[in-house]
């Protein structure tokens, strides 16, 4: 599941990678400080092999050294510096430091002229570095090997140092790589995280375009997504200015030949007038649905409740201002709880569906409607409640039903709660009717919250 | 009563204004937003039928001018597009009531005839100055309860001074309220028509303002 991280995937790669780098190095740099270490013991111990040498003269085929090595090392006892003169195995001189102990030399002798540096186990588990080299001198039947040790701890001990060493500035030298990684990638995503919360904002309908300035990878991308966009909305207002322009192309002949109708008497003219009503019902419905953005589909879709009740509440109260044939005291519609209140879809959709609600309250109304909407889990349910006479429970199935009417005798197309259960079921919502505590109906639609 | 019809179909133009002339009222049109406008603009009218999808300059933004002008004659927005979003965006511009089409004949008559009878601040349909009635419903006119028979000029003076009772309203005024912009005015005839309806109605009703105007008051009331 983190592999589908671009950002973990870097990450993860490059320490993978920067961590064999720094052992690879790590273990080159120790080879290299080892053999450099062991070279520079080796070269002092040569030197005092060098001066054994020049102290050694052959008296009568025998082996004499005039002085000894004077470093007090080779003195102290079993100091690990330690000396010997060996001849066919046989120890001609040693150093005092060695006590009573003798050091186990290998069988094989450097070969004449030969120096060899090696590793033994000395006296009290002494671990030893030896250099042994072999000389003829004139007067002397045999070779010698003279050899010369030191503690093998010195050269751990300068190693363990380095290592530690090495360990601490290889860490701190790992850390900062992956500090730097992990900022270089985050900072080098940024980009596409900050486009990742833009869409989402799109998406939830708090803008409706992608805005800002990307990098040049992912510029393209933008732009596309900002066609797509925008292309979607050209989309929705061509079939709204083209519904309305079919609304107005149609209607308005519709209400030529109606008014004719009107005029005219018998048989022809009920006939021409039912025809109107039927092309009407059929324009209006269907322009209705043309007019929908269509649902959920289109992102950047989020709707202030507040906003359209308010505008509807002030409207409506001037079209009921004065109800009846003696002019009422008009309609007042009371909104619970609407402000700030948002659900997904498009505005003119939502204005549509609440407009067709509160109007159709407002007709039966006997002067009072509510609307009130709140938020249960996942949805907005918005309720529109009236003082008016109601509906009986066993009709409430038909009136949602397409074109029916249950009072010819209201003006009004009947269409309005049938356009809204349509666009309702587009919005993947639902509508339902109710008995409503302030004696009339009241009608529940239920719609998804962003 | 004088109302103005603003609508680019000719034919819908044809049957409203005859629809209103025949129900007493004196009636402007134009075919578009422009010439609707400069109408509205220059003649007093008492509503206007306003179309919103016109050619030229399109209603609302009429609408926009004339209430930014201080204009407040009652408008009854008479159109195709019935979205709620149009509704609300014809009422905030300040339309007075909204009709979509198609619509009855009789629908709109109602609705004008509301619209005129409320900016003049009356709340009943039916008018009452002494014992003679209006209903602008109608058209009927009595007088203590016997049906008046009245011409057609006849009955716009008097459906205009019922409207503005207790106020002296001069002669252009009258005028203009009553002959639409076509009619050959001739101000003769209006004494002629006020002589009229004092002699078919009550010879107190119509009071003359010398060098103002006249003015309708119910008896016993002072203008």
């Amino acid at each position: 599941m983190f592999f589908r991280s671009v950002g973990f995937r870097l990450i993860f790669l490059s320490i993978a990678w920067i961590g064999v780098a720094l052992l690879a190095g790590g273990k080159v740099l120790g080879q290299h400080f080892r053999t450099h270490v062991q070279n520079s013991f080796d070269i002092g111990l040569t030197r005092h092999v060098q001066e054994v040498l020049s102290y050694a003269e052959v008296v009568d085929g025998q082996l004499k050294l005039i002085r000894r090595p004077t470093d007090p090392s080779f003195t102290r006892p079993l100091s690990g510096w330690y000396w010997e003169v060996v001849q066919k195995g046989k120890v001609l001189e040693r150093s005092r430091s060695e006590w009573d102990e003798t050091l186990a030399l290998p069988q094989r002798v450097p070969a004449q002229g030969e120096k060899l540096g090696f590793f033994i186990d000395g006296p009290r588990e002494q671990r030893l570095r030896v250099v042994g080299k072999t000389v003829s001198l004139p007067g002397l039947k045999d070779n010698i090997t003279v050899y010369f040790t030191g503690p093998a701890k010195v050269i751990e001990t300068a190693m363990e140092e380095f290592r530690e060493t090495l360990m601490t500035s290889l860490l701190v030298l790992g850390g900062g790589l992956a500090f730097a990684v992990i900022l270089q990638v985050i900072l080098g995503l940024r980009p596409l995280k900050l486009l990742r919360r833009r869409l989402a904002a799109v998406h939830a309908g708090e803008v409706d375009r992608l805005t800002g300035r990307y990098p040049t990878e992912v510029e393209p991308l933008v732009t596309d997504l900002n066609e797509l966009l925008d292309h979607n909305a050209q989309v929705i207002e061509r079939a709204r200015t083209h519904a309305g322009n079919l609304a107005h192309a149609l209607k308005t002949p519709l209400a030529v030949l109606s008014n004719e109708a009107d005029l005219m008497d018998g048989k022809s003219g009920h006939m021409l007038r039912e025809q109107v009503s039927v092309m009407n019902e059929l324009v209006t419905r269907h322009l209705a649905r043309a007019r929908a953005s269509g649902g959920l589909g289109a992102p950047g879709l989020k709707t202030d409740i507040g906003d359209i009740a308010a505008g509807l509440k002030r409207t409506l109260e001037r079209i009921y201002v004065h109800r009846g044939p003696e002019d009422g005291e008009g309609i007042k519609i009371s909104l619970v709880n609407v402000r700030g209140q948002f659900v997904i879809g498009d505005r003119q959709d939502i204005e549509e569906m609440l407009g067709n609600l509160m109007d159709n309250a407002c007709k039966w109304s006997a002067g009072r409607v509510r609307v009130r909407v709140d938020l249960v889990g996942r949805d907005t349910v918005i309720k529109v409640d009236d003082n008016g006479p109601g509906v009986p429970q066993d009709k409430w199935a038909d009136v949602l039903e397409r074109g029916k009417r249950l009072d010819e005798g209201t003006p009004g197309s009947g269409l309005g709660l049938n356009i809204v259960h349509d666009l309702a079921e587009m919005y993947l919502g639902s509508i339902a009717l109710g008995a409503s505590d302030l004696g009339g109906l009241s009608v529940t639609l239920t719609l998804p919250a962003p | 009563m004088r109302v103005l019809v603003v609508e680019d179909e000719p034919d819908l133009r044809r049957q409203v204004k005859r629809a209103l002339s025949e129900s007493g009222y004196s009636v402007d049109e134009a075919p578009d937003g422009e010439e609707g406008e400069f109408l509205g603009d220059t003649e007093p009218y008492d509503a206007v039928v306003l179309d919103l999808g016109l050619p030229k300059v399109d209603g609302i933004t009429v609408l926009n001018h004339w209430r930014a002008a201080g204009r407040d004659m009652p408008v009854l927005i008479l159109t195709a597009r019935d979205s709620w979003n149009e509704k609300v965006a014809g009422f905030d511009a300040g339309a007075d009531d909204y009709l979509t089409k198609p619509f009855h004949m009789e629908e709109l008559l109602a609705r004008v005839r509301a619209l005129i009878r409320r900016s003049a601040g009356h709340a009943a349909p039916t008018l009452e100055c002494g014992p003679v009635l209006l209903d602008t419903r109608t058209g009927k006119v009595t007088n203590d309860g016997a049906t008046v028979s009245l011409t057609a000029h006849e009955f716009k003076v008097l459906t205009y001074f019922m409207h503005h009772q207790g106020r002296v309203v001069s002669q252009t005024e009258l005028i203009e309220h009553i002959y639409d912009q076509d009619f050959d005015r001739d101000s003769n005839t209006i004494e002629v028509f006020i002589a009229r309806l004092r002699k078919k109605l009550l010879p107190e009703l119509i009071k003359t303002h010398r060098g103002r105007g006249y003015s309708m008051n119910a008896p016993g009331e002072s203008p």
